[in-house]
Order: C-alpha cells, then structure tokens, then sequence
C-alpha cells in the first residue's frame, strides 16, 4: 500500500473570547503582555509507544516519540514553557512491568518536564521501588499531603515548588488520592494521606503571600469529578483560595476544554486534565501584564495521531 | 481520506470580582494542522528496550478456543471464570496440602479481553498489567459471611468454587466445596480463599479480606500463574476455553 502516514496534531479546542477584538489586540500586543505557555499531560500509564493500528479506541495514538516531537515545535514558538504532568506515569504496558519506569522518567527527563505529582500506581512497585526509579527524573516531584517522614522518598518529594519562567515566580503543589483501597498497604508503607484541602489552602497561601508567586498552580491526582462525595479537582475548587490554576489527573477524564470555575472567594480557577496514556498534550497559554498580573488564558488541546492518507 | 477538523469554538465570558486578577477567557482559533514527526532522539532511547519488550512479548503461549470479552455488566463472565478456575486449579496442584475451598478475584484487575486462536505473551500482559501475587488466606465464618454479601453487592466479581444466587441483592443457596453454607449451619467452618495480594490488602473494599485466620504468600505473580497454564494446557495440546456456568445466578422465583 502506498500510503503515507503522518502525525496528526489538531487542536481539539477553541477558546471563548470576550471583550471585543480591539481589546484583545491591545491586551495581546507584543509590548504589553508576558506569556507563560503551560503543557500538561496525566496518567501516562507507561504507554511509551503509540497504541497499535488496530486499537478499537485510539489506533495509533499517543507515543512519547511523537510528544516529545511536539513539545520541542511548541518551545520553538519562543515563549516560556513550564511542562507539568499530574501523576500515574507507571503501569499499565510491559515497559512498566520489566524495567520498573526507568525509560517514562528518561523520556520526560529529555523533554524537559519541570514538575510532576504522584499518583496511586507510581506506588505500584512499592515506595521503595519509586524510591529506586526517582534518581532518574532529572525534575522535581511534589506532593503537599502525603505524609511521608519514614518513607524513603521523604528527601526527593518537595511539599511545594518555586519555580521562574521568564521573569514570573510559578508556584507549584501537589495533591495524591486516598491510597487506601487503591494501592496494598505492603506497597505505600509508611505513606499517610491527609487532608488535601486543608494541605492546598495552607501551602497556597503560603506561595502566594510570603513566597509572592505571580501563578499558583496546584498538580492533583484527586480525579476531576464523582457521584459521591469524595474530594475531587471540582469539590476541592470549590473550598480554595489562592490557586489559580488545577491540572489534575486520575479519573482520566478527556477534558476537551479546561473548565472554568470558581475558587472559595469567587475568583476564577481553571481546571484541566487530558485523558490517560499521552493522547492528548494540554496548553494553556497565560498572558501576564507587565506587573506580572495574570490577564488572560487560551486554552488548546494538542491530540497526538496518527493519520493515514491515500499516497 | 484528508479530514477537517472543525474547532469547537465556545464562549467564555468572565470577570473577575476580586482584586487582582482579570482573567479572560479569550478567543483563540484552532492550531494549524501540523505535521510531527516523532522525535529522533526520544526514538533512540526508546529502540533497545523495544527491542527487548518485543523479543519477549511476542512468545506463543498457546490457542484459546473461545473468544473470553471483557464486559461489564454480567453476573459471571467467560473471561472472569477462565482466570479465576485457572488460579484455583493451579494453586490445588502446587499446594495440594492446603485443601483451597475457592478463588476471589476482582473484574477490575482483569484490563483485556482473550480473543479466540493464537494466545501471546503480551496478551496477558494486557489481561493482568499489576504484578499482583497470589495470596492464600483463611477466613472465618462470619469474614465469610461478609464475602458472600459483598459477592451479592458486586455482581461479576471473578469467582471459582463457590456457587450462589442474588435475591433482593442478599446472597442465597451459597455453597461452597461442598458445603450448603446457607441451610447447613453444622458443616459451616473457616475457608481457604486464594486471591490477589492487591485484594487481600483491602483494595476494592475487600475488607473481610484484611484480617484472615492464617495468611500464606506464594510469592507467584498472578500473570505467570496464567501464562504457565496456557502453556501447560498446551503442551497436551488443548486450547484453553471457558464456560458460564451459573456459579452466580438471579433468584428468579
């Protein structure tokens, strides 16, 4: 057959605006606004390579080549770029099972990911085997309600980060699930789970009043949304203050657009998260004024695929 | 066939009512279709360990002579009896002093279906990803008792050696290695369950599970106890198969 293939990046999303066309031109122009391009991907799963061609759900999709392909075209744009990822990056394809997560940490490690959070599964080798796997992340992990003095990861998890991305101060926390039910005790061992709100509120405040940040975003892998009454990324939104932004994981929800909600106070807080196994790449563009005062988001959806065309 | 992709192009509208922050939500178009190429370095750390994974994956194991779906849904599944008759077949040959009265397992931790013909490696890789090992524990009469109510609440739960019906969601006619365990009261006593470590930690609320009698570690992964049976039943050159039974059953008086 000759038939040519290649990847399909679409944008699976367009973004509302407002204000008018004029005000947008002004608030866009190049003098009067920094840009902070954020990228986020969740539940990995240890899918290294595209699913097969003949996948029922998502032939030829996803692949950490061809993600790593688009992020070095998007930090060519020239913007900032932070590069997050919300958790579960093991389990899930032999890769896992045979060389434990060391080739998804060295991938993410070469496409330069700035943080990431756990999820239940990166437990699923014990704390001792995340412990063993952590030297080859060459980025930080972060986890502010996971208690964890007598674990081996006690040192390698931050309860919080700062980070600088083109003269913005970006703080970064992070929110596990309930391992209980999810992950064998034998596993997490001396892990605790606490309570993720009262953790977010208080390391918020904390990165935005006394470590100033411009941005706080918060990498959950609480799960975006339940029937009950368990804490999820729209709940937990709900009770905060002082987050900006969630990218979340966990439910692996296909969030074709970020939803739009609103904090404790009333402010505006963006909840994205991108489905599982590397299938899509999340953007969120954010437009700072000069005081670094965040103005604007624009929000798109990369969907990694493969398309088939007649030759 | 060359597609279009048509952006949705939603409408946001939101003003800020606290200070600082005027965040807008703002118009922006679809991003161009582009072509991407994976990424020639990440390729070449990725080639030896595909190399290796596929060597390894693509190892016949045997046939299997029905398709066993994944489905949600079913009181008893061709997938759930076919892994959980096989765990307790096996865990009778290699512990035969240990009298096991029945297997448990969990729908969730079966990730793939079994398609009929030819049965590789990675297809039980994609059935049992979780390297989960098989766990023997003894429960007592009342845990028990907390099984059978949570097989009634949990309808297609991976059962073998027990055998029952769901009325009103209470369990009924139980039985159990030959035990009528619902009208026999006298002949009731602790049983043997082999089951995953994942389960016998409490995952899926299994929590009748965490304090048993006795508890033995086989240390086998679950996924090689199936691998080796395919290959076993291959080796006297059957294919493996599956049937639904009843074991689980609606009472329909």
């Amino acid at each position: 057959m000759n038939r040519k293939e290649f990847l399909r990046v679409s944008a699976l999303l367009g973004i509302g605006m407002s204000g008018g066309a004029a005000h947008a031109q002004s608030l866009f122009g190049a003098q009067k606004s920094k840009r902070l391009v954020v990228l986020h991907t969740n539940d990995m799963h240890s899918h290294i390579e595209p699913f097969p061609d003949d996948d029922p759900k998502y032939p030829g999709q996803g692949g950490m080549a061809k993600r790593a392909a688009l992020i070095k075209q998007i930090r060519a744009e020239g913007h900032p770029v932070l590069l997050v990822d919300a958790g579960d990056v093991f389990q899930g394809t032999p890769y896992f099972n045979l060389f434990k997560g060391a080739l998804e940490f060295k991938l993410m490690s070469e496409m330069g990911y700035d943080a990431a959070t756990l999820g239940n599964h990166d437990f699923d080798n014990g704390v001792e085997g995340l412990a063993e796997m952590l030297p080859l992340a060459k980025f930080p992990f972060v986890n502010s309600n996971y208690a964890l003095e007598n674990t081996p990861i006690h040192k390698e998890i931050k309860p919080h980060l700062i980070l600088k991305k083109g003269g913005l101060k970006v703080g970064i926390y992070g929110l596990g699930v309930d391992l209980n039910g999810l992950v064998s005790s034998a596993l997490t061992g001396e892990v605790r789970y606490l309570d993720p709100v009262v953790a977010a509120n208080r390391t918020a405040r904390f990165l935005r009043n006394e470590a100033g940040c411009d941005l706080v975003l918060c990498l959950s892998h609480l799960g975006f949304e339940y029937k009950t009454k368990k804490i999820s990324d729209l709940s937990l939104a709900a009770s905060l203050n002082h987050t900006d932004i969630i990218l979340g994981g966990h439910t692996h929800t296909f969030l074709h657009k970020p939803v739009l909600t609103k904090d404790a106070t009333g402010r505006p807080l963006v909840i994205g998260q991108t489905g599982w196994a590397g299938i899509h790449l999340g953007r969120i563009d954010l437009f700072f004024s000069p005081e670094n005062q965040l103005l604007d988001t624009k929000t798109s959806m990369y969907e990694i695929s493969k398309k088939t065309i007649p030759g | 066939m060359r597609k279009l992709f048509i952006a949705t192009l939603g409408c946001y509208l939101l003003f800020a009512c606290t200070q600082p922050l005027h965040l807008q939500r703002h118009e922006g178009g679809l991003e161009s279709l582009q072509k991407v190429s994976p990424d020639p370095q990440a390729e070449a750390m990725i080639a030896p360990y595909k190399k290796e994974i596929d060597a390894k994956m693509k190892e016949p194991l045997g046939n299997a002579a029905t398709d066993m779906p994944k489905v949600r849904g079913e009181l008893e599944t061709l997938l759930g009896n076919f892994v959980a008759d096989l765990v307790l077949e096996i865990t009778r040959q290699r512990l035969p002093e240990q009298a096991v009265d029945a297997c448990l397992l969990n729908s969730g931790g079966l990730r793939a279906s079994i398609a009929k013909g030819p049965v590789l490696l990675e297809d039980v890789f994609s059935l049992m990803p979780f390297d989960n090992l098989v766990v023997l524990v003894r429960l007592s009469e009342k845990d028990m008792m907390r099984l059978f109510d949570y097989l009634a609440d949990h309808p297609g739960t991976p059962i073998s050696g027990i055998r029952m019906e769901i009325e009103d969601g209470n369990p009924d006619d139980m039985e159990i290695a030959g035990i009528d365990w619902e009208d026999d009261k006298e002949a009731r006593r602790p049983c043997w369950i082999v089951t995953s470590d994942f389960l016998a930690g409490g995952g899926d609320h299994m929590n009748f599970l965490t304090e048993p009698l006795e508890r033995i570690e086989t240390g086998w992964l679950l996924r090689d106890v199936i691998a080796a049976y395919i290959r076993e039943k291959n080796k006297q050159g059957l294919a493996v198969e599956s049937t639904l039974d009843g074991r689980m059953r609606y009472d329909i008086d």
